[in-house]
């Protein structure tokens, strides 16, 4: 199994506290340190054209003696070396950082802020273009070297600008970018450069600043009665009930003592403050508690009708793309519920797992788990469950979403000569406690509960926690779909939103 | 979602804004360099064209989009004016002026063609580099003023123009729009859509999945290059990601209006001081050429002046020369109160020709030898007596004659050498200056300057001495006889060793016969002119003899002409003049009208009719002054033919005042018989020609004709001295001018005009700098003054903390002056708010925010975990922060004491 090298901090607050490339010891960790380069000045074709005038007047002027051919040559002269020291001074105080959200659902714009800095204490910095570069990652991140994880054939290049930085301030320049394909991305070099003023001379810096994002499987819009489709008895309460047979539910308030409540009720701190006897009001608790597990299966005719790309994620059939999504989708819903306990697994071309028994997993780490998976003809399917039932302790829900039917799995499993357990046996504990659902997503007939829209056509589409909130309902038709909290009015407040949203998914104090 | 339309608009407005300033400068370039071309004759379609196209592009493609000429026709259209231009080009047959029209041509039509195409950041950079072609064929060959003017103006809009690109250059690519991501799902065509704006980037729909990937690599590479990029909209290309930015565009479009009037006010004096510095600073190895002036030189005076020449050259206002005359005993400007005589050609002969069917005549010089024409000017006449020397005022005189046909220069006679002599040579006894350098086709301007004593308390002197015998020695033809027939006079001469006599030369001479050139002075065929002689004879009688006179006879005759004669001033010659008759003869005889010429000839054929030896003198005779430079102009309408009269020392009154040259028995006595008033000076132009007259000055010389020679002047300033003490010297004679009473003449301009040598330019560009960098330095020093006033405050400060409602609420606090210190921990800082005169009543929500804060910080869980067994935890904290929040707003509202 292999537990993708997922960040474990977050940069705590990226405008406010930009962390500065040159204060490198001040960096947040999970940002990566950034190097910068400043390129040579490059001419630009109409600086050529000029320079080249300049030089045929000066040697016209200054041979011949046409005095005025010199003033002619003088004034270019005197324009390059304006422009020259202009552009140079601009690029040098510049200095840029990147802050991107913590992922994006694939279809759904998200929002790429560069904070850049001037550091001039005389001039202001105008017409800046910020040149990003990304590619598709598909090595994984295990390999150390920039240019070996650079995909030239996939790499390409997003483009924004701003126009004016004052002195010794900092402005936020926004790029919203649309990416059709889950999976790993890596955003390279960040170039800045300006032609300020004439546009005869391009200043040019480079920030050699490394990030990796991903890109989650787009959700799906699951219908009302979803939550049937999963096991009966889910949820901690069940346990509960499974050990005691009394399920005492959630807390939620006090109460004066009635006639009839159990002593085990009484609240002894409060009647003790009170004088009189009070007891809890519980609610009876509806969490989930189970485990996901994705059979990434691509049968040979899918594998082959596959599409060729660059993306190794991508061209991925059908079929396994609408099993990422749902469980993608399954995973968002019921971590909006902090009471669910969730934990995930992906047989695909390795096993993927996340999440132990009591731990709760965060969404973005199922997200990115479920981006990086690869479907495979011949998965250990049955390996996935063998480690789904050590790591819940047997004691989980079990869900499993495939791109087959439980018997083409089953027989899959016992034709299998490897000597691996068999799968029947594994899931036979859950089946007796009637503990198991199998959703078949290649079975249309009986998949009537979720469907492939788009959710972010009905929401409005957070994508920096994953979670979905009832308020972001907004038109099917969005010309300009609001990548962030749209009660967000810059990006501070932006990620100050985010930043609670952290807090409340226990990521980070 | 009002503010985001206000803003959209605003946005969109910014965008078209800056579309039409870009459209509208490189249209003024495209017109104004068609302009810089436009000189001399056989030019003038080109500004015609250039304009025309320029605001039909404009008005017509640009803003009204009626049409555009696709590229192929572009391309097609280009072609066909090469052909045309370049046809012309080399014609055997074609001058080098007719050869630059073709070229102004070529890149004029050219620049047409673009203007009438669409318009996209590569026309608009077509344009600019065509503008370029056309200053630089402009700085070529035309030298005047205009091109200077026409340069500012040019240069501010093209700064304004390429800020505006650069906006545009940043914003190249930059999508500010994408449609629906479920519309373009559904669509399969990836070709964009065609942009509102030339300055927006096609909108980006997504594309389909990406099916093909061979296509991708160097090929889409090369595409990309901005060298094979066609012209125009590109087609996009699938790609995986799309990305647009909505407010980039809008934000680099407003910036460029500010950017702007950066440009124009802080960076102008910066290219204008490193232009300056490298034009006059830049070694120059060769003297200016201005081929600009090959077509344009002034006629001229030759050694042949014909009796109608000057009909067309009085119709010009052309400038032929500048002057100013400098009193050397004070060193102020000096000003004449009559007329000044410029001397240019003196002329002996007259000869009319029968032959044609309207008789013309001419006036030759006699031929001069070879060495007596080319002498270096004579010294200055200084008077032995001391009171002598105060009645004649001493004059530097410098010239500054514009390029010409004619070898010929002019003076203001009896002269003498000065520095700025060195060009020149002098003419003995005719007392006219020429260039050293001659046997050109065409002479190119030139400054020169002599000394004259010939002033006295403003006016010029009407008598030039005549030659002493030696010198006009040099003057005669040689003959070949024996050496023998020397006078007397040359043998006592050579013989006391005269430093100018060439005692080889003198040996060589064989004949000196010092009648030869008074027999020319007197030449006189009264057969052809028999009119003119009764006339002479008449008017001599009428003069009694006791008071007959040479000069009184002179006079008598000149008064005739002018005024008693009924003779009228015209240009107008149409009379017809009968074959076979004089022309003067029909002048004095019938017409009674003519020009300068038929007078001063009228006068010299009067005289020599009575044997009164006489010659026809050309030249100009000016009183035009320019106050605001201080110099007098001669202009080809001033030109001017005079009469001089030899006459004996003692014929002449007593009234003429010869101190300031040297005693001789003859002297020279100019008598000008044209009517018109001569008294009063001229003083004309007005203030708007005196500016323009004094900026082509100021043009010609410290541009067009700057060289190695005139460097150190124009980089100094002052001529031949430190600046240093140039500047004491004009500090001193500035004071005692001040305490004599005399403020300049320049004083109804006001200010630095009438204090001439003290002004300095270099002075005035130090000051500035220095100003500059005064400035520049006490904001830098005041900028670190506070940034470190701020820093020492920031350095106290605690840093920020991560939980947002702590760093909220410290936020909060500081508004009432409450700052958590870099040491302080969050209870420490409860402590220091208890003390705080404002804090107090703040102390309790903020414990339980600090209590918080701890929490979230140290405990395990989720955030706010107080308790789970208090159910008001939570509210408990949000109760707090209200209350914190409202108690900063009550403080804060509160009146503050006196």
């Amino acid at each position: 199994m292999n537990s993708p090298p997922y960040p474990q901090t977050i940069a705590q607050d990226p405008i406010a506290q930009v962390p500065s490339v040159w204060d490198s010891d001040d960096a947040s960790p999970g940002v990566a340190n950034a190097r910068s380069a400043r390129l040579p000045i490059r001419f630009t074709r109409l600086g050529l054209h000029c320079l080249f005038v300049a030089i045929f007047a000066m040697a016209g002027g200054a041979i011949r003696g046409f005095n005025l051919l010199l003033v002619l040559a003088g004034f270019l002269v005197a324009i390059l070396i304006i422009q020259w020291r202009c552009s140079r001074r601009a690029i040098e105080s510049l200095g840029v950082t990147r802050v991107l959200p913590d992922g994006a659902f694939a279809g759904t714009p998200f929002r790429v802020q560069y904070a850049i800095q001037n550091r001039s204490r005389w001039l202001n910095v105008w017409m800046i273009r910020v040149d990003d570069h990304l590619t598709v990652d598909g090595s994984g991140g295990a390999v150390n070297s920039i240019l070996s994880r650079i995909n030239y054939d996939s790499l390409r290049s997003i483009a924004c600008g701003i126009g004016l930085i004052r002195i010794q301030q900092t402005a936020v320049a926004t790029c919203d970018c649309l990416i059709k394909r889950r999976g790993r991305y890596r955003f390279f070099d960040v170039q800045l450069s300006t032609s300020f003023p004439f546009a005869l001379l391009n200043g040019i810096r480079r920030e050699l600043s490394e990030e990796t994002f991903w890109v989650f499987p787009e959700l799906l819009t699951l219908g009302r009665d979803w939550k049937q489709h999963l096991p009966t008895q889910s949820g901690s309460g069940a346990a509960t009930a499974r050990r005691s047979g009394v399920g005492e539910g959630e807390f939620y308030g006090l109460r004066p003592w009635q006639r009839g409540d159990s002593p085990r009720q009484i609240h002894w701190r409060t009647t003790a403050r009170l004088g009189e006897l009070a007891v809890r009001q519980t609610e009876e608790s509806h969490s989930v508690d189970l485990c996901l597990v994705v059979d990434a299966y691509v049968s040979p005719t899918e594998g082959a009708d596959a599409s060729k790309s660059v993306n190794t994620t991508s061209g991925e059939p059908a079929v396994l793309e609408t099993t990422l999504r749902l469980a993608a989708t399954l995973a968002v819903q019921l971590s909006e519920d902090r009471q669910n306990q969730l934990m995930m697994l992906a047989a695909g071309k390795e096993i993927h797992s996340l999440g132990a028994r009591g731990k709760r997993s965060s969404p973005r780490d199922m997200l990115r788990l479920l981006s990086d998976v690869e479907g495979q003809q011949a998965n250990d399917l049955t390996g996935a469950i063998q480690s789904a039932w050590s790591l819940s302790g047997g004691r989980q829900s079990l869900v499993v979403l495939s791109t087959r039917s439980i018997g083409d799995a089953l027989q899959a499993s016992s034709s299998d000569e490897s000597g691996s357990p068999d799968l029947s046996e594994l899931l036979s504990a859950w089946r007796r406690r009637a503990d198991i659902k199998w959703i078949d997503v290649s079975d249309n007939t009986s998949n009537g509960w979720f469907s492939n829209d788009t959710m972010h056509g009905n929401w409005g589409g957070h994508v920096v926690s994953g979670r979905m909130t009832n308020a972001q309902k907004t038109n099917p038709q969005v010309t300009n779909p609001q990548v962030t909290n749209p009660r967000a009015t810059s990006g501070v407040e932006a990620f100050a939103d985010w930043q609670r949203r952290q807090h409340d998914d226990g990521v980070t104090p | 979602m009002k503010n985001t339309s206000s803003q959209s608009k605003a946005s969109r407005s910014n965008l078209h804004q800056a579309e039409f300033w870009l459209q509208f400068c490189f249209a003024v370039i495209s017109c104004l360099g068609g302009l810089i071309l436009a000189s001399g004759p056989g030019a003038e379609a080109i500004p015609a064209i250039a304009i025309s196209f320029s605001v039909f592009g404009f008005v017509l493609v640009d803003r009204l989009q009626l049409f555009h000429l696709p590229p192929i026709g572009a391309y097609v259209a280009m072609g066909l004016a090469a052909v045309y231009c370049v046809g012309n080009f080399w014609d055997a047959q074609t001058t080098g002026n007719e050869q630059m029209i073709a070229v102004a041509m070529l890149l004029v039509l050219v620049q047409a063609i673009l203007m009438l195409q669409q318009k996209s950041p590569r026309i608009f950079e077509q344009i600019g580099v065509f503008c370029l072609l056309q200053l630089v064929v402009g700085a070529v060959f035309n030298d005047a003023i205009h091109f200077g003017l026409l340069l500012s103006v040019i240069s501010v809009f093209a700064a304004w123009a390429l800020s505006l690109m650069s906006s545009v250059a940043a914003s190249e690519g930059i999508r500010s729009r994408a449609v629906s991501p479920q519309v373009a799902l559904a669509s399969q065509d990836v070709t964009p859509n065609q942009a509102p704006s030339s300055l927006e980037a096609p909108v980006m729909t997504l594309a389909p999945v990406m099916t093909e990937v061979s296509d991708l690599g160097l090929r889409h590479r090369l595409a990309d290059h901005w060298m094979f990029r066609p012209i125009g909209n590109t087609v996009e290309r699938v790609s995986w990601v799309v990305a647009w930015s909505p407010d980039s565009v809008p934000s680099l479009a407003g910036a460029s209006s500010k950017l702007q009037v950066f440009g124009m006010c802080a960076l102008t004096p910066a290219i204008l001081l490193v232009t300056a510095l490298f034009f006059y600073g830049l070694p120059r190895t060769t003297s200016a050429s201005r081929l600009g002036s090959r077509g344009n030189a002034l006629v001229g005076f030759s050694d042949t002046v014909r009796l109608d020449q000057f009909g067309q050259m009085l119709q010009s206002s052309a400038t032929a020369l500048r002057f100013t005359m400098t009193d050397r005993r004070t060193g102020s400007s000096y000003i004449p109160t009559s007329e000044i005589y410029l001397r240019g050609r003196v002329l002996e002969n007259y000869e009319p020709d029968f032959s044609l069917s309207r008789p013309v005549s001419t006036w030759n010089a006699v031929p001069l030898g070879r060495i007596s024409g080319s002498q270096r000017l004579p010294l200055e006449f200084t008077a032995s007596q001391i009171s002598d020397r105060q009645l004649y005022d001493g004059v530097d005189v410098n010239v500054s004659c514009n390029a010409m046909k004619q070898a010929s220069l002019f003076a203001i006679a009896p002269y003498h050498v000065t520095g700025k002599s060195k060009k020149i040579v002098h003419a003995v006894d005719r007392w006219t200056l020429t260039r050293k350098d001659r046997n050109m086709i065409a002479y190119p301007a030139i400054d020169y300057g002599f000394g004259t004593n010939a002033f006295f308390q403003g006016q010029q002197s009407a008598v030039v001495t005549r030659t002493s015998t030696l010198g006009r020695m040099l003057s005669s033809t040689i003959a070949g006889q024996d050496s023998a027939a020397l006078s007397t006079e040359v043998k006592a001469a050579t013989k006391a060793g005269d430093r100018v006599i060439d005692l080889s030369y003198a040996a060589r001479s064989r004949t000196y016969r010092p009648d030869s050139y008074l027999s020319d002075l007197t030449e006189f065929d009264d057969a052809a002119m028999p009119t003119l002689q009764r006339l002479a004879q008449d008017m001599l009688s009428s003069i009694p003899p006791s008071q007959r006179t040479t000069e009184v006879i002179a006079k008598a005759f000149e008064r005739h002409l002018a005024v008693a004669g009924g003779y009228q001033y015209t240009l107008n010659l149409d009379s017809e003049v009968p074959p076979g008759t004089d022309p003067i003869e029909q002048f004095v005889a019938v017409d009674k009208r003519g020009h300068c010429q038929y007078f001063a000839s009228a006068l010299a054929m009067m005289l020599r009719a009575v044997n009164i030896p006489a010659r026809l003198v050309v030249g100009y005779r000016t009183a035009e002054y320019n106050d605001l430079g201080q110099y007098f102009v001669a202009r080809q309408l001033h030109a001017h033919a005079w009469v001089e009269a030899l006459i004996d020392r003692d014929q002449l009154d007593e009234s003429h005042r010869l101190f300031g040259q040297a005693p001789s028995s003859e002297y020279w006595l100019r008598l000008d018989p044209t009517p018109g008033d001569s008294e009063m000076p001229d003083r004309s132009g007005g203030n708007v020609d005196q500016v323009i007259d004094m900026a082509e000055n100021l043009w010609d010389k410290y541009v067009v004709t700057m060289d190695a020679d005139r460097q150190p002047d124009a980089v100094t300033g002052i001529s031949q001295q430190s600046f240093f003490s140039a500047l004491v010297q004009g500090a001193s004679k500035s004071v005692m001018r001040l305490r004599r009473g005399q403020l300049g003449t320049g004083i109804r301009l006001g200010g630095w005009s009438s204090l001439p040598g003290v002004f300095s330019w270099p002075a005035a560009v130090m000051a500035v700098i220095l100003g500059i960098g005064f400035i520049g330095l006490a904001k830098r020093l005041r900028s670190w003054l506070i940034r470190r006033k701020k820093q020492q405050k920031s350095n106290s400060e605690a840093d920020k903390p991560s939980v947002a409602f702590y760093a909220d609420a410290l936020d909060e606090l500081s508004r009432i002056g409450l700052h958590r210190q870099a040491d302080e921990t969050p209870d420490e800082f409860v402590s220091s708010a208890l003390r705080h005169a404002s804090g107090a009543e703040l102390v309790a929500p903020l414990q339980v925010v600090t209590e918080a804060f701890y929490s979230a910080c140290y405990n395990e869980g989720d955030a706010l975990s107080l308790s789970r067994d208090e159910i008001d935890g939570e509210q408990k904290l949000s109760l707090a922060i209200e209350k914190l929040n409202s108690g900063v707003r009550s403080i804060l509202d509160q009146p503050r004491p006196r």
